[in-house]
């Protein structure tokens, strides 16, 4: 996320890119997780729409909730064993 | 699990069959007294299915688990408020606000029970550095420094200076901070310091960022008046 936020301050468009795939590598890392990004995303992150910033926050508090995980393979990069079940199944 | 016992805890006055009736499938342990069952284990996570006072029978398939998810549904939709009072005090607990006796953020021994390492047939040991390292974090284990609830405090005074200073990126990181610990109050499920880590970590980083500015406006304001 640290990394990530970091590389959302750059200039160039295609280090944005890569910080924007860090945060979402990071929100795999914690159920709640896309709430922390959604502050970085919105504040840092313009791509080059016109979007206005409340509809960045639509946008991305959409897609957080949907896509808010990244697919097991990406979060087995991080951490040491792939996950097979909900966390609602581990503490409901 | 948590928030089942929680909130039959606080909630008023419950009786037996109202419990059981909002449990449905779930399997207890002892369907009498369930009240003050539930508030003996009440913040004892290891008794919540486990032992001899446990509340709930150990939970191995995914139907239990379904029938306990539905059970949490039912029994905060029928006490809200127990549910809430519940959560505070989780969140309390989380935040390091609790008394001393349960608030252990500092864990460096290889397994948290001696028992434990027959489990896992390994003992691991602290080389000499990580011993040195353990001594000084253990060392600063009861001070304020391992509580959060005091950068979440700074945390809330440092966004509105962020705000006001302009600072772009101290006012985002310590809002990204303040936001997970918000989703804390309703998705934390036991005692974890490391739940706070990037509340911490952001509301340090956002102190620099708000210092070094403050800094930075003070020498542009002094060369200013220098020149006049």
């Amino acid at each position: 996320m640290l990394a990530g936020t970091a590389a959302l301050t750059s200039e160039r468009f295609r280090v944005r890119l890569g910080g924007l795939a860090l945060v979402w590598l990071a929100c795999g890392m914690r159920e709640t997780a896309w709430l922390a990004a959604l502050p970085i995303i919105v504040g840092l992150f313009s791509s080059r729409t016109t979007q206005t910033r409340w509809r960045r926050v639509a946008f991305i508090s959409r897609f957080g909730q949907r896509y808010s995980r990244p697919p097991p393979r990406a979060s087995w990069l991080l951490i040491d064993n792939d996950y097979e079940y909900s966390d609602r199944y581990l503490e409901p | 699990m948590a928030d089942v016992i929680g909130t039959i805890n606080y909630a008023h006055g419950p009786t037996d069959t109202a419990i059981m009736s909002l449990l449905g499938e779930v399997q207890l342990a002892k369907q009498t007294e369930i009240q003050r069952r539930a508030s003996a284990v009440y913040g004892r996570e290891r008794f919540y299915a486990g032992g001899e006072m446990r509340f709930f029978e150990p939970v191995k398939t995914n139907e239990q688990r379904e029938a306990l998810y539905g059970a949490r549904r039912a029994v905060v939709a029928a006490y809200p408020i127990a549910y809430l009072r519940h959560r505070m005090t989780e969140m309390l607990r989380v935040i390091g606000f609790s008394g001393p006796t349960s608030w252990k953020p500092v864990y460096t021994s290889y397994v948290e029970f001696p028992t434990d390492a027959e489990g896992v047939q390994q003992q691991a040991r602290s080389s000499r550095l990580q011993q040195l390292i353990a001594h000084w974090v253990t060392a600063l284990a009861s001070t304020r420094v391992f509580r959060p609830y005091w950068y979440l405090v700074l945390a809330l005074v440092l966004l509105p200076v962020a705000l006001v200073q302009r600072n772009r990126l101290a006012a985002i990181l310590v809002a990204s901070g303040v936001s997970l610990e918000a989703a804390l109050f309703f998705m934390s499920f036991r005692l974890d310091f490391r739940a706070n880590h990037w509340l911490i970590v952001s509301t340090m980083l956002g102190l620099v960022f708000v210092l070094h500015a403050h800094r930075e406006r003070r020498r542009t304001h002094a060369r200013a008046a220098l020149a006049r």
